[in-house]
């Protein structure tokens, strides 16, 4: 019992003493300096002499009122979980099979390792100017002088816009998972692999049975990160229209965005902390059941359990002999 | 893997070391910057934070330089700044703001004013910087009530900001090419007009094949040379100056973008990217040309009373009253729906407009440089991503902001089309239907103001306002509008050879401010924060059109009036207004500004 | 049954050559960006306008050349006097801004997530699950609080203030990964270390840190990325420190004043990639290279 005590005293020194400079930080330089956005949900700012008036709940009945008869928040909500699961659908698989690509060494891999980096290392100002070049310019240019056809702007016919601005977050997306991912990959024994191949484990099974699971705990990351994300995203929206985007294409974290920048922005910061607020209570609960859910079936810990890949299985029985 | 490891950890540790100590040369106080100018220890250092974007800073370096000579205990310090209003109100709001005096790029300071984080300026307005027979410094400035209300508390007490600089908006035009082109209205070769132009002091000839008549003299100043052709005169009614050859009507204005169309051009191009600031000012011009200074004062105040031609609140031609309680009314006010219609005629018209400005990629500068490369229409190569344009719809400092393009043009050989070769004006609004202002409107946009901390010490205050008296002497002020063009919001004496160093928009703008009579200068960006239903009820309106349609496939809020008119029909946006500021809405805004209005 | 493994394989060897196909369009079309940039970045303004997508008429390499001295940015440096920086010095800034305090903020943030995920304690949950809502929190109107602690503890303007006081959120998506990373690490390791009479500060210090130097590696790199294009944070805190983000965003408000165009500000953005580029290329090798978690065996 003394023992035990003992160890537990000496676990909690440890633990405290690596997480005490950290938490005086966040404390004094977080919550410390957050607490009045915060506090401000719950209070009315006179905006000339900034003076704090206590309202309580008022300004969370105000924002859902706002919501059921502001349709362009509605559309904003809605656009904000349409962009995450468009983005989602598609990037996440290639993402895989990119970064499987690039960890099998296969042919120009250590090429396409390089420049799939390009949108972390150049400017998203460079970035943006060609792309609103090209689809507006360059591209009905083309298709006028080579084919004598017309195309739709698709940054302004409000049949595209949206999709335009999909594209262009799944167009930039690649650049810090494949840097993640293959590192991550690389965690699959040597032997195993080798193993596998003598079995004539093909790539599909490989990847299915082997890499995705040893993996999955980096995928769970990002997908929470990206799930966190879905109300704060402005996305391309900003870039590409500054204040006076079409209705179309507004997302959640736009909308607040432009109320902040082209309203009476003391008197709105009130609203728009009550409804970081809301938007949090709503979005945190989800992140972490998806967190859980993740984890708790995530194929890396009932391999573990199981132990029952076919691949490991053969290592095994080949260690036994 | 020990090696491996080994390498890592030497490889981080270099990082580490060499990050470090660099990190020590930055400690040192100065950094690794050269020093250009040093703290005099024997002197009293006055610090001033100029927002230096584009509106040039030699006048105030040269009052630098003269205040130093003539105080030599004192220091002058300026660093030129690209933050925006908000932050120098942070900086002035701690307990030691950076600096004693502070130039903004706009006049959003009432939050600094209301807390009493600036000083009253009111000592020094009868100060006379030019000497005992000069203007005080109240006299000098242009519409000083506006500033006045501006720079004051929400309870109209004291002065706490004064005018810093000035800019216009409009469209501007290359006076030069609608010569060339014929696009101006020419004076009439008739005996009245003969006899108003002798009357004038101006000699002239008549063109026999064209029957137009060409400047050959003149007693007084114009802005004719010999040989040129003279213009229909304007509001102002006399030849040789800023609005000559613009037409006077809505009809003749319709008529001209019509020629310009068949002539193969565009009408008008300018940045939708930044809306609404840069086609914005052309419909509130508009807006306010035909409301009239009563109608506008109605509008802006949401106070007083209108004729409803439309029948929006029941019976046709009834006079519906408003008050700041039921301000929503002001934006059914039928000139309302009369501007969104002729912006649709006319810029927003795909008849006239370049494409290009509704393009993302298309920038301010972009949209400059489009409109000045016009001339490269008929080249084969170059001409395919050029479509002419008459108009560019643009602030004061563009010209200024051009520059490097002009050069380009003229060295590439273009003669006369180099900076300050071509005679660009604005455009005034002519005469709509149901006008009731009888002067041109344009817009002030971005007019900057002025601030002292109060948070220094009585001697500091007092070399404060002592620099700020210096530096409005005369000749600070005309040298700020030579090195931009740009007039500041105050009285100057330019002499003619002064004149003749602008570039012909610079004289243009200068003769504009100077025409009180027929131009009406409405500063709109200051005059916003001198409401408290504007900027303190969170009401969706920063000066501009904004819309909110609730059905049909283009639903949604449009923030701009561009943006809204590519897919909506006037009566759309028109009813969409009363949508976004429903009464309903009204109420919650005015709520939270009733203590400023009961 | 070997008929369906050669079918197999053979769709296989299609599928990925078929991905090979979709790499090689991507990267191509992220190539552009750069190749436009730098080809543009030789025009002069006319050619840029007129011919937006072709090869300069006249290749102007005084763009490069008069970029450096465009530059320039006078600020106040913290005892009064008003310092000049060039590029050079502002490049300094920029090692120092991208790399200590990211380097700081992930050292803490390695630590915390460690205990997090290997130890069980009281407020363990508590403390992930506040990482998730600080991620989520989007914070409004902060900044006259944030600036007002700053300036009453001293941290405004203060660079080393700055790098030792970084580590205030150590929360994020790389707090996420390296909890991930050191929960795929199995404690075998660590109760080996354990039995060899190692506590707690040797097993970390020892065993788990240095195995998840690659991945320390690769977030340091994309935190040193995106903080090298961060202006903010030197224009708002650190005035007195201006970094190459910083004066390559005053060189752009001020473009017209300094004689500047757009191919200009397109060869200042190239300028300002390449020190990001060499350090990218050199941290390439660290990153991916392989290596075998060994160890458990003997």
């Amino acid at each position: 019992m003394k023992k035990v005590i003992k160890q537990t005293t000496k676990k909690y020194l440890f633990v405290w003493s690596v997480l005490i400079y950290p938490t005086i930080l966040f404390l004094i330089f977080y919550v410390g300096v957050n607490l009045n956005s915060f506090a401000l949900a719950f209070q009315k700012i006179d905006a000339v002499t900034s003076v704090r008036t206590w309202i309580w709940f008022d300004n969370f009945k105000l924002f859902f009122k706002m919501l059921a008869e502001d349709l362009q928040l509605q559309r904003s909500v809605i656009n904000s979980l349409k962009t995450y699961i468009l983005c989602f659908v598609i990037s996440f698989p290639l993402m895989i099979l990119f970064s499987f690509y690039v960890y099998k060494n296969f042919f120009l891999s250590k090429v396409f390792r390089l420049v799939l980096m390009v949108p972390a290392v150049v400017s998203s100002f460079i970035m943006g100017l060609l792309f609103q070049k090209f689809v507006q310019v360059g591209m009905p240019a083309f298709f006028l002088q080579y084919f004598d056809k017309e195309i739709p702007n698709f940054m302004r016919d409000s049949r595209y816009t949206f999709g335009t601005t999909i594209f262009y977050a799944i167009w930039i997306s690649f650049s810090s998972s494949i840097l993640l991912i293959p590192n991550a990959m690389k965690e699959v024994p040597e032997e195993v692999i080798e193993s596998a191949e003598l079995d004539g484990v093909g790539f599909f099974k490989e990847l299915w049975f082997m890499t995705i699971p040893l993996i999955s705990p980096t995928l769970t990351t990002l997908i929470v990160v990206g799930i966190s994300g879905i109300f704060s995203n402005v996305g391309p929206v900003h870039m590409f229209y500054m204040y006076s985007a079409y209705p179309e294409v507004y997302n959640v974290g736009y909308y607040i965005l432009v109320k902040t920048m082209t309203e009476s922005t003391y008197t709105l910061y009130p609203q728009l902390a009550t409804m970081g607020i809301m938007f949090t209570l709503v979005l945190a609960p989800v992140t972490i059941a998806v967190k859980v859910i993740l984890e708790k079936y995530s194929p890396f810990e009932e391999r573990k359990k199981k132990n029952n890949s076919k691949a490991v299985m053969r290592v095994r029985r080949n260690e036994a002999k | 893997m020990k090696n491996f490891r080994s390498k890592i950890c030497k490889l981080m540790s270099l990082m580490l070391v060499s990050l470090m100590l660099a990190a020590v040369t930055v400690f040192s106080v100065s950094g690794c910057g050269k020093v250009v100018e040093e703290i005099d220890s024997n002197k009293t250092q006055l610090y001033i934070e100029y927002y230096s974007g584009g509106l040039g800073s030699s006048w105030l370096d040269a009052a630098e330089a003269d205040f130093e000579a003539k105080y030599n205990d004192i220091q002058v310090i300026i660093t030129k700044t690209d933050k925006a209003t908000s932050m120098q109100v942070q900086d002035l709001q701690s307990q030691k703001p950076s600096a004693q005096i502070y130039y903004g790029v706009d006049s959003i300071y009432y939050q600094a004013i209301n807390n009493g984080d600036v000083a009253d300026l009111t000592d020094i307005l009868d100060r006379k910087p030019d000497g005992d027979t000069g203007l005080t410094v109240k006299e000098k400035i242009l519409d000083f009530d506006l500033w006045s209300r501006a720079g004051s508390k929400i309870n109209s007490e004291g002065i706490y900001m004064l005018p810093h600089s000035d800019s216009f908006f409009g469209q501007v035009f290359d006076y030069d090419t609608f010569v060339e082109n014929g696009w101006i209205e020419f004076a009439a070769n008739t005996e009245q007009v003969k006899n108003e132009l002798t009357a004038q002091g101006i000699t002239f000839e008549v063109d026999a094949i064209t029957d137009r008549l060409i400047f050959k003299s003149s007693t007084n100043v114009t802005n004719y040379e010999d040989g040129d052709y003279i213009a229909a005169c304007g509001k102002d009614l006399k030849y040789g100056t800023y609005d000559d050859g613009q037409p006077q009507t809505w009809a003749e204005y319709m008529a001209l973008l019509e020629t310009i169309k068949n002539s193969g051009w565009k009408g008008f191009i300018w940045t939708k990217k930044y809306s609404p600031f840069y086609s914005q000012p052309v419909s509130a011009a508009m807006l306010y040309q035909l409301l009239g200074e009563d109608g506008l004062k109605t509008y802006k105040k949401f106070n007083g009373s209108f004729v409803d031609t439309l029948g929006t609140f029941g019976e046709v031609g009834a006079t519906i009253t408003v008050t700041p309680e039921t301000g929503y009314k002001v934006y059914q006010m039928p000139e309302v729906k009369q501007t969104i219609q002729y912006a649709k005629d006319t810029y927003m018209n795909s008849a006239y407009y370049n494409e290009d400005s509704l393009n993302t990629d298309t920038d301010h500068k972009a949209a400059q440089n489009k409109f000045l490369l016009s001339y490269k229409k008929d080249d084969p190569e170059e001409g395919k991503f050029i479509k002419p344009t008459a108009f560019l719809f643009e602030g004061s400092w563009w010209e200024n902001e051009a520059k490097p393009t002009f050069q380009m043009i003229a060295e590439e050989g273009q003669v006369g089309r180099g900076y300050g070769e071509r005679d660009y004006r604005y455009m005034f609004i002519p005469k709509m239907p149901g006008q009731k202002g009888t002067q041109y409107y344009i817009i002030g946009q971005g007019c900057g103001g002025m601030v002292v901390s109060s948070k220094q010490s009585a001697e500091l205050l007092k070399i404060s306002k002592d620099f700020i008296v210096f530096s409005l002497q005369d000749k600070y002020l005309k040298m700020a509008q030579l090195d931009t063009g740009v007039p500041k919001p105050y009285k100057t004496n330019m002499t003619e050879e002064d004149y003749k160093k602008l570039t012909p928009f610079g004289r243009f703008l200068s003769e504009m401010v100077n025409d009180t009579k027929n131009v009406r200068i409405y500063r709109d960006s200051v005059e916003f924060y001198t409401e408290p239903m504007n900027y303190l009820s969170g009401k969706p309106d920063n000066g501009t059109f904004v819309t909110k349609v609730t059905s049909g496939a283009n639903a949604g809020v449009y923030t701009a009036l561009d943006t809204g008119l590519e897919r909506l029909t006037v009566d759309e946006f028109f009813n969409g207004i009363a949508e976004n500021y429903s009464p309903e809405a009204w109420a919650g805004y005015y709520n939270l500004v009733r203590e400023y209005y009961e | 049954m070997k008929r369906n493994n050669i079918f197999k394989l053979r769709f296989e060897n299609m599928f990925f050559v078929l991905i090979m196909i979709i790499l090689i369009i991507y990267s191509l079309s992220l190539l552009l960006p750069i190749v436009w940039t730098v080809i543009s970045s030789f025009k002069g303004i006319i050619d840029y306008e007129v011919n937006p997508f072709g090869w300069p008429k006249k290749f102007i390499f005084s763009n490069y050349l008069e970029i450096p001295a465009m530059m320039e940015v006078n600020v106040k440096a913290t005892n009064g006097n008003v310092v000049r920086y060039g590029m050079l010095p502002m490049v300094l800034n920029s090692f120092i801004l991208a790399g200590l305090p990211p380097l700081v903020v992930l050292f803490f943030t390695t630590l915390v997530a460690y205990v997090v995920s290997k130890y069980n304690f009281a407020g363990k949950n508590f403390i992930f699950n506040l990482g998730i809502i600080v991620m989520i929190i989007p914070i409004v109107g902060n900044l006259p609080s944030a600036m007002m602690v700053a300036k009453t503890l001293g941290t405004y303007n203060n660079i080393f203030l700055q790098i030792i006081l970084a580590p205030s959120n150590i929360f994020g998506m790389n707090f996420l990964i390296m909890y991930g990373t050191f929960k795929s690490i199995p404690w075998e390791y660590a109760e080996s270390a354990q039995i060899d009479g190692a506590g707690d500060w040797t097993v970390m210090i020892r065993i788990m840190l240095p195995m998840v130097i690659p991945t320390f590696a690769v977030l340091f790199t994309l935190s040193f990325l995106g903080s090298w294009n961060d202006y903010l944070t030197p224009m708002i805190w650190l005035p007195s420190y201006p970094n190459l983000a910083y004066g390559l965003y005053y060189f752009q408000y001020n473009a017209s004043q300094l004689g500047a165009t757009m191919p200009h500000i397109l060869a200042g953005f190239i300028l300002v990639m390449i020190p990001t580029s060499i350090l990218f290329l050199l941290m390439q090798r660290l990153i991916m290279s392989k290596f075998t978690v060994g160890g458990l065996k003997g």
